[in-house]
């Protein structure tokens, strides 16, 4: 391993990866506007009747899909090592469910304080649909793509997950994701997505301090 | 099981060049065949020196250029890449299961051209027994025997080699050898060189990584191996560098119009070197890169001018 770099896991060109995703929406686009807009309902639903397990439920049904659709019949054709991702997301959808059946407990957190600090989340997806200069419908969009559903999953995990260990143990894959994900960008000079991605970054330690803070002065 | 072919007959293509081989009237020292006494030979092709096989010395490689997966669009351009590729002179390709859908990409559109001077080269790559790897390859490349099996930087090579050879031995591979890139490994790539009979080794060699120079290609000219250049232009990196430098005087000589003409030239003009492959998606820089493959060769002094610019560049 010490004999590859990280450009030697990059073999296609960002020319390629954006027709793909164009590609990809052109054929499945029906399906992930409907599952987007599934997942809007669930976690507004969820935000104002305090029922985490329908955003979980609806989180975990886009894992699903971004495992078996996108990396297993969409990045698979370009890199070998999406098929890893299959797995690694198939285990964050079920990590979702487990948690859910086991904790039932809701977020101390009211409705208000979630909705202003998950605000600032929206940002990176205006952002990426500015930069990238997408139809408003088929950019790298929640539920699309793994990257801006890796960023939600976090903002939701750490925003409505009542145990803060709990909520670290759902991060992992979304971070590790989106770490890798970033580090490609780099590579494919993809500088909007790099931004985003380290934008996004930005937030979740914010969310994170702002959760501690809160914490610190219960 | 692994496919085993009785090794085929020469095709037309193999058979011209080697009847150019005989019939020129020698071949030079730095591992040209020539049709003058000149000393700014006339190019026809490169010696491999286990066989005496020539291959033209500009071939072309797949990473990430040819890694376009299902896109029909991106294939039918491809398509025109490849032919311009043939119509030039072009043999060799080379591939690997590393550049993602390279290879089907790759059986997909040769099939459609069907050309008669195909040196196919490709990888194993994997930890594993690789005889699953290798045989998908076959299928992938829709082809019965390779020309050329390689141990991709030289992962689990003790293995893999003993593979390559039983199947060069059944005649479903002709040649097999090792790459690396980038540099790496050269210690352990002179040490295979050292102990296993090999017909190839693959490494990167350019004016800025001329790493091999200092021991991997005096010892492929001393054990008789053909050496295949990957990343003449360090991933594109080195005419993007130079875009801005004029060029040498010594690039009219040389019939350069080019920073990528007058780079392959430094990369095939050393003796020690068989075929240099640049990877594109472009026709033009295709066309380009072949004509590298004709005219004049720089000599040891010229090639250290241009080594000098291109570090100052």
């Amino acid at each position: 391993v010490g004999s590859y770099s990280i450009a030697d896991f990059v073999a296609f060109d960002l020319l390629t990866w954006r027709s793909l995703i164009g590609r990809y929406w052109s054929e499945d686009g029906a399906l992930i506007l409907t599952m987007a807009a599934l997942l809007v309902v669930a976690t507004v639903f969820g935000i104002y009747k305090r029922k985490r397990w329908s955003v979980y439920l609806a989180l975990a049904l886009c894992w699903v899909w971004l495992a078996l659709r996108f990396h297993g019949q969409w990045h698979q054709q370009l890199n070998w090592a999406a098929g890893y991702w299959v797995w690694a997301f198939m285990l964050q959808a079920g990590l979702m469910i487990t948690v859910l059946l086991h904790d039932r407990r809701e977020s101390s957190l009211t409705k208000y304080q979630v909705a202003s600090l998950a605000l600032p989340w929206l940002v990176p997806l205006v952002v990426s649909w500015v930069i990238h200069g997408d139809p408003w419908w088929a950019g790298e969009w929640v539920t699309a793509t793994p990257d801006p559903t890796a960023w939600f999953t976090l903002a939701v995990v750490l925003l409505l997950e009542p145990r803060i260990i709990t909520a670290l143990l759902l991060s992992i894959i979304p971070a590790l994701s989106m770490l890798l994900s970033t580090l490609f960008a780099v590579v494919l000079n993809d500088i909007a997505l790099s931004v985003i991605n380290l934008t996004a970054a930005v937030f979740v330690v914010l969310t994170v301090c702002t959760l501690h803070i809160r914490q610190l002065r219960r | 099981m692994m496919k085993k072919t009785a090794p085929t007959n020469l095709t037309r293509r193999r058979a011209l060049l080697s009847a150019l081989a005989i019939t020129a009237s020698f071949t030079s020292s730095r591992g040209w065949t020539n049709t003058n006494t000149n000393t700014r030979t006339q190019l026809l092709a490169k010696n491999i020196p286990s066989s005496g096989e020539q291959i033209p010395p500009i071939g072309m490689g797949t990473w990430i250029t040819f890694n376009i997966g299902s896109d029909q669009q991106a294939r039918a351009q491809r398509e025109q890449v490849l032919r311009a590729f043939f119509e030039a002179g072009g043999g060799m390709i080379d591939s690997s299961p590393m550049y993602g859908s390279a290879q089907d990409v790759l059986g997909d559109l040769l099939s459609r051209l069907a050309p008669e001077n195909l040196f196919s080269a490709t990888k194993v790559w994997t930890d594993g027994d690789g005889e699953g790897q290798i045989n998908e390859a076959f299928q992938l490349w829709r082809r019965d025997q390779f020309d050329l099996l390689q141990v991709h930087n030289l992962v689990n090579w003790p293995e893999h080699i003993t593979r390559l050879q039983e199947m060069k031995e059944a005649g479903s591979i002709r040649y097999l050898g090792v790459t690396t890139s980038h540099g790496r490994r050269h210690a352990e790539m002179e040490k295979i060189m050292q102990q296993v009979p090999l017909d190839f080794i693959q490494l990167t060699y350019n004016p800025i990584d001329h790493e091999a120079e200092q021991r991997l290609l005096p010892l492929a000219q001393d054990k008789g191996i053909a050496v295949i250049v990957n990343r003449p232009f360090r991933r594109g990196g080195l005419t993007q560098r130079l875009q801005n430098t004029p060029l040498p005087g010594l690039a009219a000589d040389l019939d350069c119009d080019s920073w990528a003409q007058l780079l392959l030239k430094f990369t095939i003009a050393h003796p020690a070197v068989s075929c240099a492959i640049p990877a594109t998606s472009n026709v033009e820089h295709m066309v380009e890169n072949m004509s590298a493959g004709n005219g004049p060769m720089p000599t040891a002094s010229q090639r250290e001018q241009i080594a000098e610019i291109v570090l100052r560049g």
